[in-house]
């Protein structure tokens, strides 16, 4: 995502909408999806509704590669960033229900590995870039990892859908 | 045990008011911007890459630290801590005229965002599920995205106007005042008036909200690089 706008310019014709607009489809899709992925982790527990979130992001990583130009870009736009963070919070939720005990240290844990392998993204894209290879190139590495992520979320036990859990000193 | 609606607002708002200045306006504000400072030849994409990355690390770094604050003794001052030393950080940016002194700027506003990332949320979550509502807790990421969608606005709204040659100083339009300095922008202080209870912290005797940080200043991002004045 950090670098969505400037795939946009590299992609897009000067003049285009979506050079400036890219990152506000982004912001747009991020501020309704954070509702719905609220809403469809209750509903559908929030294993599955992970499991949703995962497949949608690893396809707007590949937009951009798998339909260059303004659809990519929008796709990439609207799918990433409605999707991450869903993500986030499903994740946040799914482990304290799985841990009770551990929810803070547990969120912790989770955005230091998150953070991790953020970090891997914009690290990777800058040896591509500095290799020759292009930023649209890059974005595959996201897909591959989203997917990835997809995998494992799969191996989680099925559980009931959301329940409240009473708060357990630590 | 259950909450009034307006405990519950309260404290999903102090959580994403605290959201919105760490990683909407701190953090990813940087997104946006980065085409025009590219365009402005501020830096090339690889200067940029290695921002983001130190950001990253500073991030992953301020996690890992969330980690050893997640007891109660612990998760109040430091959230407030670090939610302050974000905010400073963001308007110290703003000033740097060195690359090197940005980067560490970027570094230690990463860390600081890690910390508030992990522990608002979290300090939310737990409060929620002790009241049998933690179905909610994803609502505290909302003020993050209405962040995005003013960070959005605030770099390409002014852009034009400030694109050539002083270009370095197209984020001046930025230092706008984040209006929370109403009680409650923090949340924990929200959810110490959310009480009777917060997890963890609840054995604590109650303070007053002035201790949290009372407002917060938003410029959002990587200073010029070469910038030597600006307009």
């Amino acid at each position: 995502m950090t670098f969505l706008p400037t795939l946009a310019r590299e992609q897009l014709p000067a003049g285009d909408p979506l050079l400036e607009g890219a990152w506000r489809w982004t912001a747009i899709a991020c501020l309704l999806s954070i509702p719905l992925w609220n809403h469809l982790g209750t509903r559908l527990g929030d294993r599955r509704a992970l499991l949703a979130s995962y497949a949608l992001q690893a396809l707007g990583a590949a937009a951009p590669l798998l339909w260059p130009g303004a659809t990519g870009v929008l796709l990439c736009a609207v799918l990433v960033g409605g999707t991450f963070v869903g993500s986030v919070l499903l994740t946040q939720r799914l482990a304290r229900s799985l841990q009770p005990h551990q929810g803070p240290r547990l969120s912790a844990a989770l955005i230091a590995l998150y953070g991790g392998a953020q970090l891997l993204g914009p690290w990777l894209a800058g040896l591509w870039v500095a290799q020759g290879g292009s930023l649209t190139q890059s974005f595959a590495l996201g897909a591959g990892a989203l997917l990835w992520a997809l995998a494992w979320t799969w191996l989680i036990p099925i559980r009931t859908p959301h329940k409240e859990i009473q708060q357990c000193p630590t | 045990m259950n909450a009034p609606p307006r405990q519950i607002l309260l404290a999903l708002l102090g959580g994403s008011a605290a959201l919105v200045v760490v990683h909407a306006l701190g953090r990813f504000a940087f997104t946006p911007l980065l085409p025009h400072f590219l365009a402005d030849g501020l830096f090339d994409l690889q200067q940029a890459s290695r921002l983001a990355t130190w950001n990253y690390v500073g991030y992953l770094l301020g996690a890992l630290l969330a980690l050893a604050l997640h007891s109660p003794a612990r998760l109040h001052p430091g959230l407030i801590l670090a939610l302050l030393s974000n905010a400073l950080l963001t308007l110290a940016q703003c000033f740097a005229s060195d690359y090197a002194l940005l980067l560490l700027l970027r570094l230690a506003n990463g860390i600081s965002n890690g910390v508030v990332f992990v522990l608002a949320p979290a300090l939310v979550l737990e409060w929620l599920a002790s009241r049998q509502r933690a179905g909610l807790s994803g609502l505290v990421y909302l003020g993050f995205a209405a962040g995005l969608l003013l960070s959005n606005g605030l770099a390409n709204w002014p852009a034009e106007s400030l694109a050539g040659p002083g270009a370095g100083c197209r984020w001046p339009p930025w230092p706008y005042r984040w209006p929370c300095s109403a009680p409650g922008c923090s949340p924990a202080c929200a959810c110490r008036r959310a009480r009777p209870t917060v997890p963890e912290t609840a054995r604590r005797p109650p303070r007053h909200c002035s201790t949290a940080p009372a407002r917060r200043c938003f410029s959002p991002m990587p200073a010029p690089v070469s910038a030597t004045s600006c307009r």
